[in-house]
């Protein structure tokens, strides 16, 4: 999924590039983001990660951004904070085969309380909610292979 | 590596549902056990809730709560190095990832919870077991049954507890791979996946995965369930 912070790390990682071995600009350019970072000949100075919403200021480095259209540069992701698996395995959102989810859609969890498992070598991980709110989507589905970086679901 | 006698003490009962419970009970109770051991146990719990057999006073039956060890980032490691150590004491060969086996059948079963942040490792070993139910005879034993001798329960307790605390810390791969592949029987032992696919493992990966080879390449599993040789197959 191509998210502002997508966009940001990646402008992060040219500016540290062009930094690095003293180029003039650098880019990137995938499927669905193209990023041209340009040092400007006005100063030595650059800014790492210039945010997409408030433009790079003039003086300092250009981040010019091509978006695809928007529906395919940033999915709608549903709004609220992303819980991601820490670590490879398996997801179970039920405390045994028989039970109840942890965190069903709708539900409210408070900061701290367990909303799955992760098994992973047989060792049943537990996963908690970083952030008190309700479980606006659970992306991960019951045993499903997680790796780190996943989106399990989101909170808002 | 941190002995659970270090900042807790050994609590023994006739018989418990199940010493995870109640240690994780306790833990959660702000209590002090270390070691909880029961000479019996009506409710013994392996992975997913599967049932553990034993006959009362046959098994060593024992969870330690390894608080030395609170929230760390990986606890499969604490569990598999308790395998080793299992293993190391009885004389016995280690499977993906925490099984104890003397002549490829199971003597002894590990189950790493936690609780608390708090890794609770199960530990059960199958001691002076005479014999096993006929459905899983063909894959279980025990200490007496592959040494023909009898064993003091308390005394196996005691020297796995030792050798704890004598074992290096287990921080990952690096720090006890060697001790676990001396005993590994792992590479060749079939497993079977969550989708249903039976895999030949290669092996044990440095992250702790399951290896095993497709197409030519090797594969990672996280989680499998190993079989066992039926007599028909032997």
């Amino acid at each position: 999924m191509r998210t502002v912070d997508g966009a940001k790390d990646r402008i992060t990682t040219l500016a540290n590039l062009i930094d690095e071995f003293n180029l003039a600009e650098a880019t990137w350019e995938d499927e669905e983001l193209s990023i041209s970072l340009i040092k400007s000949p006005r100063t030595k100075q650059f800014v790492a990660a210039p945010s997409m919403a408030a433009p790079a200021e003039s003086g300092h480095a250009e981040a010019e951004i091509d978006e695809a259209p928007a529906v395919d540069v940033a999915p709608v992701a549903p709004a609220g904070t992303p819980l991601t698996s820490p670590m490879n395995g398996i997801f179970y959102a039920t405390p045994n085969p028989n039970a109840k989810a942890f965190a069903e859609e709708g539900s409210t969890v408070t900061a701290g309380q367990v909303v799955g498992l992760i098994e992973a070598m047989k060792v049943f991980n537990e996963i908690h909610a970083p952030v008190s709110g309700r479980v606006l989507k659970v992306v991960a589905e019951n045993g499903q292979v997680v790796a780190p970086g996943d989106v399990l679901l989101y909170i808002g | 590596m941190i002995s659970p006698l270090r900042n807790g003490h050994l609590v023994v009962f006739d018989e418990v549902h199940s010493t995870q419970n109640v240690a994780a009970a306790d833990l959660e109770a702000g209590g002090d056990y270390g070691v909880v051991q029961a000479r019996n146990q009506s409710n013994g719990r392996g992975r997913r809730d599967r049932q553990w057999h034993s006959n009362p006073g046959d098994c060593l039956l024992m969870s330690l709560v390894m608080r030395g060890y609170a929230n760390v980032p990986q606890p499969h490691w604490i569990g598999m190095a308790l395998a080793v150590v299992v293993a190391e004491v009885t004389d016995a060969k280690v499977a993906w990832p925490n099984d104890v086996l003397i002549d490829g059948k199971k003597v002894a079963g590990i189950l790493t919870e936690v609780a608390q942040g708090v890794p609770i490792v199960g530990v059960g070993i199958n001691v002076n077991t005479s014999a096993f139910p006929e459905d899983i005879a063909h894959r279980a034993t025990s200490l007496r049954m592959a040494t023909g001798h009898a064993w003091s329960v308390d005394d196996l307790r005691d020297r796995i507890l030792e050798a704890v605390e004598s074992f290096p810390e287990p921080t990952g791969w690096d720090s006890f791979g060697d001790r676990w592949m001396l005993r590994d029987t792992t590479p060749g032992k079939r497993f079977l996946t969550t989708e249903g696919q039976i895999v030949v493992a290669a092996g044990v990966a440095s992250d702790g995965a399951l290896l095993y080879e497709a197409d030519g390449r090797l594969e990672k599993l996280y989680t499998a369930d190993g079989l066992y040789r039926v007599p028909s197959e032997v």
